[in-house]
């Protein structure tokens, strides 16, 4: 596991309960302290409150289609960090990480998201945690200066 | 001195023959100052660690102890997800728990399990609803204020100056009289069913005699909408329970449509509390 993948864990494992998750709690369907990926051909994307949700075509090992659901926080949240409703189009290849059902369902609440274009799209309290973590860092580092 | 003179003789000539200027004008109701201007839309603040941290509510004591942790050395190498998570437990023990009615105390916190928003699609009660995050559309008129919240669509109407019903028949959103007073508006509250209090992760049952004091007051620059809310509750609270929360001012944004609530298809209960 690399230093990457080791952050990524800890980041995931201790987020606070999280401001895109606004409309309810993930716990009762989601498992916060594991990740699945998967990759898949987008078959629907729905970018509506209080959650955006896509519908991902994914062939498991046994090549069978399975479609997949995606739970995004809601259109507010996604707009102010970039979304638009062309940010994904149907056919798209993406790689999807996120949490997965408590059941093992094909079902997994957004983390990230990698575009065909290469670019990463970062849950927006993923990314609102990396800034806090910055402040933070930046508040220690002012006080030790004193 | 003959100015001096000249006004005293027009001063006098005014009283005699009442009117002149303002002096036989009706007096100026109580509530003629300028009134804070609240109006426009608002929403979640810039992104800091308290700001953060309030996102759902939160407690004076929560608030100091998250800066306590920050400000503390030790922490120094404690990311703010770990830093923000003791706050928060110390709030829901230390701040909330303790002003629970015992029994309100035994189910708290609800778990997030049994949240009928999630469960059924059902739309926050008032003492959820007025911390809801996101946006807050405000519009203030002489007789009445309309508040918007993005979360569930969710709208209420608070009447000024004695307006409004005699009385109302309780409802999830409640009865709101409001009043200025200075900068500030503040908003009672009754008449609310009984319902939840507080968003997850600290939340409790209240009961149908719930009353509630709002203060919103804008910060000096304008930028923000900072509420303090009140609640008693004989139900559900030995003493009064007072949060925080605050809005950026975001004239730019917009509330849009919320009506797509899906029922979860599977659930997980118990074992979720936070």
């Amino acid at each position: 596991m690399t230093l990457r993948h080791t952050l990524l864990v800890a980041v995931l494992l201790f987020a606070p309960y999280r401001a895109a998750t606004a409309h309810h709690a993930f716990s009762p369907v989601y498992d916060g302290s594991k990740t699945v990926t998967i990759v898949g051909t987008l078959t629907n994307f729905r970018l509506v409150n209080p959650h955006a949700m896509m519908t991902v075509d994914v062939v498991d090992k046994a090549g069978k289609h399975v479609a997949w659901t995606v739970e995004m926080p809601g259109l507010l949240s996604l707009t102010r960090h970039g979304w638009t409703e062309k940010t994904v189009s149907v056919g798209d290849k993406l790689t999807i990480s996120g949490n997965p059902t408590h059941t093992g369902s094909a079902r997994v609440a957004f983390k990230r998201i990698v575009l065909p274009s290469g670019k990463e799209m970062l849950d927006p309290g993923e990314e609102s945690d990396n800034t806090i973590e910055q402040q933070r860092r930046d508040r220690a580092r002012q006080r030790q200066q004193k | 001195m003959c100015r001096v003179k000249q006004q005293i003789r027009i001063a006098a000539i005014c009283v005699l023959m009442t009117g002149c200027g303002q002096a036989n004008e009706p007096a100026a109701p109580a509530n003629s100052a300028p009134r804070p201007d609240f109006s426009g839309m608002w929403s979640d603040p810039p992104t800091t660690a308290v700001d953060d941290f309030c996102f759902m509510t939160c407690t004076d004591e929560g608030i100091a102890r998250l800066n306590a942790l920050l400000d503390d050395p030790a922490n120094d190498s404690r990311p703010y997800p770990e830093l923000s998570r003791e706050a928060v437990r110390y709030q829901r023990e230390e701040s909330i728990r303790p002003r629970l009615t015992p029994e309100t105390a035994k189910a708290f916190p609800l778990d997030p399990a049994d949240d009928p928003g999630f469960l059924r699609c059902e739309p926050w009660g008032f003492a959820r609803q007025i911390f809801a995050p996101h946006q807050l559309e405000v519009r203030q008129n002489d007789d009445r204020i309309e508040m918007r919240y993005a979360e569930w669509d969710g709208r209420r109407t608070i009447y000024l100056n004695g307006g409004g019903p005699a009385s109302q028949p309780p409802s999830p959103m409640g009865y709101s009289v409001g009043r200025y007073e200075g900068d500030a508006l503040v908003v009672e509250t009754s008449a609310v069913t009984a319902n939840l209090a507080g968003i997850f992760p600290a939340w409790f049952h209240h009961g149908n005699q719930l009353r509630a004091v709002e203060r919103y007051t804008r910060s000096a620059d304008g930028s923000r909408l900072e509420l303090t809310a009140t609640l008693e509750d004989p139900q559900s609270l030995r003493q009064p329970l007072q949060f925080r929360k605050a809005w950026g001012w975001a004239p730019e944004e917009q509330i849009f449509p919320y009506t797509n609530c899906e029922r979860p298809t599977e659930i997980k209960k118990a074992g979720t509390r936070p």
